[in-house]
């Protein structure tokens, strides 16, 4: 947001622009979430656990969506530029269905794009969208499916206060590329709730990148993995670091994980990524480092290549990925008015 | 008992995060007949789900139906919160591939 705002004076500098600016922040400090889950008022999303004041303890950064009340409210005191840090998707477009397919321009038009718009129009009781571009057109089809998109449940569509009910929604094609939506509703909460994302650090990252081609490696390579795991854990138990060290196998499991549900034959080549996450960024390379030359040389069943089991695409193999992120908060906060966490500024440019 | 290949009754079949805990897939299917089949067949449950994917059925967290699109959407929860340690896809874009093989039971 302050990048933003850097560059936007910077330009109105040059170009000797003149308007008001309103700034909407959406940060919110530590210290009033926690004031909120002790009365109550913070509750999970979805499948995300309770916040703890623990989780708050640790959590460096948390971010409100904004609805749509911040932004008219800024234009409503005359703001003719608004830089906002995070709102909900839909919120710039003030329309709550029709933003929802807008915010994604033309991915809601056939042939999708994200790097095209597309147009709506807000009637008294329908909207109608169509694209600019015309290699695209709106169907039906590619309008309904918008509604998908990201969404747990289409049919009701929580966001700041309220939710969207598309149980009656109609979709009807008006004209070639043109598609108009009636029937969907939006029904405030009773009570006005805003959701929180917030992160706490999980370290630092330093990866290596390699390849396997020897055929007797690849049908070992659960074994390898096990191996180079138990060593590393051998090797730094007196030094008392915190890591976790994972492998990524291209080739095997390394897009699905746990939800991969073939076991095909093993493959020609196989893709290995070697990740490491410590606490600082020197233990971080520390463990891949000892990790990718543990892998490279040891030994396994039926060995027959014994100059190296791995092949580096780079010199230097290793490379640091900095600080690590992951989700403490992802919950719901109820407040008394949707203005509430999210103060404007507004400046005279 | 005749099979269709869900590939010809569906014109897009796709995996997305619903937020970071959920995992969203969509069959749209290629017209309104080929969504009517579908529904029919009455196939598209939570157990589905739960064997394509090796999770428990608790983690499927809806089936939904959702006409004006001819879709059937079902939601699962994520097996690592995304962008946490052990995530292999942060924005959950290629998890679809085991709905390629379904094959929709029709009539004779």
């Amino acid at each position: 947001m302050k990048r933003d705002y850097d560059l936007i004076m910077e330009v109105s500098r040059r170009k000797n622009l003149h308007f008001r600016l309103a700034l909407i922040h959406a940060e919110v400090g530590r210290e009033r979430v926690r004031r909120s889950l002790r009365e109550g008022k913070v509750v999970p999303l979805g499948p995300a656990p309770p916040l703890q004041e623990e989780d708050l303890d640790n959590t460096v950064r948390i971010v409100g969506q904004m609805g749509v009340e911040p932004l008219t409210g800024a234009l409503e005191a005359g703001a003719d530029v608004v830089v906002a840090g995070r709102a909900y998707d839909p919120s710039v477009f003030a329309a709550p269905h029709m933003g929802k397919i807008l915010e994604c321009g033309a991915i809601a038009a056939i042939p999708g794009s994200g790097s095209d718009c597309l147009m709506g129009c807000l009637g008294e009781e329908y909207f109608e969208v169509w694209p600019l571009n015309p290699v695209r057109c709106c169907t039906v089809t590619s309008v309904a499916a918008h509604t998908l998109y990201e969404k747990t449940n289409p049919l009701l569509l929580p966001g700041p206060g309220g939710y969207l009910d598309l149980k009656e929604a109609k979709f009807t094609q008006v004209s070639e590329n043109r598609v108009r939506v009636t029937g969907s509703k939006f029904i405030p909460s009773d009570r006005y709730t805003v959701k929180l994302e917030g992160v706490k650090k999980a370290g630092y990252r330093t990866v290596s990148i390699a390849g396997c081609r020897d055929p007797v490696m690849v049908r070992e390579i659960d074994r390898v993995t096990g191996l180079v795991k138990e060593r590393t854990r051998d090797n730094f138990a007196a030094a008392g670091y915190e890591y976790t060290l994972d492998f990524k196998l291209y080739g095997i499991n390394g897009v699905m994980g746990k939800l991969e549900p073939e076991q095909a034959p093993h493959p020609r080549e196989l893709g290995v990524v070697i990740e490491a996450v410590a606490q600082t960024q020197e233990v971080a390379d520390t463990i891949c480092s000892f990790a990718r030359s543990t892998m490279l040389h040891c030994s396994y069943p039926g060995r027959i290549a014994t100059a190296g089991n791995l092949a580096f695409p780079f010199s230097p193999s290793d490379f640091r990925g900095g600080e690590v992120y992951r989700f403490s908060v992802y919950h719901l906060m109820e407040v008394d008015d949707p203005f509430e966490l999210f103060p404007m500024e507004m400046i005279d440019v | 008992m005749r099979y269709i290949k869900i590939t010809d009754l569906a014109s897009v079949i796709r995996s997305k995060n619903a937020g970071p805990y959920e995992l969203t897939l969509d069959i749209i299917f290629n017209s309104k007949e080929s969504f009517e089949l579908a529904r029919r067949s009455g196939m598209f449950k939570h157990e589905l789900f739960a064997k394509l994917y090796g999770i428990d059925i608790e983690n499927v967290i809806g089936v939904v139906e959702f006409e004006p699109a001819n879709a059937i959407k079902a939601t699962i929860k994520r097996p690592v919160v995304s962008g946490a340690l052990g995530e292999t896809d942060v924005y959950g874009s290629q998890q679809h591939a085991p709905l390629l093989g379904l094959e929709v039971p029709v009539g004779n």
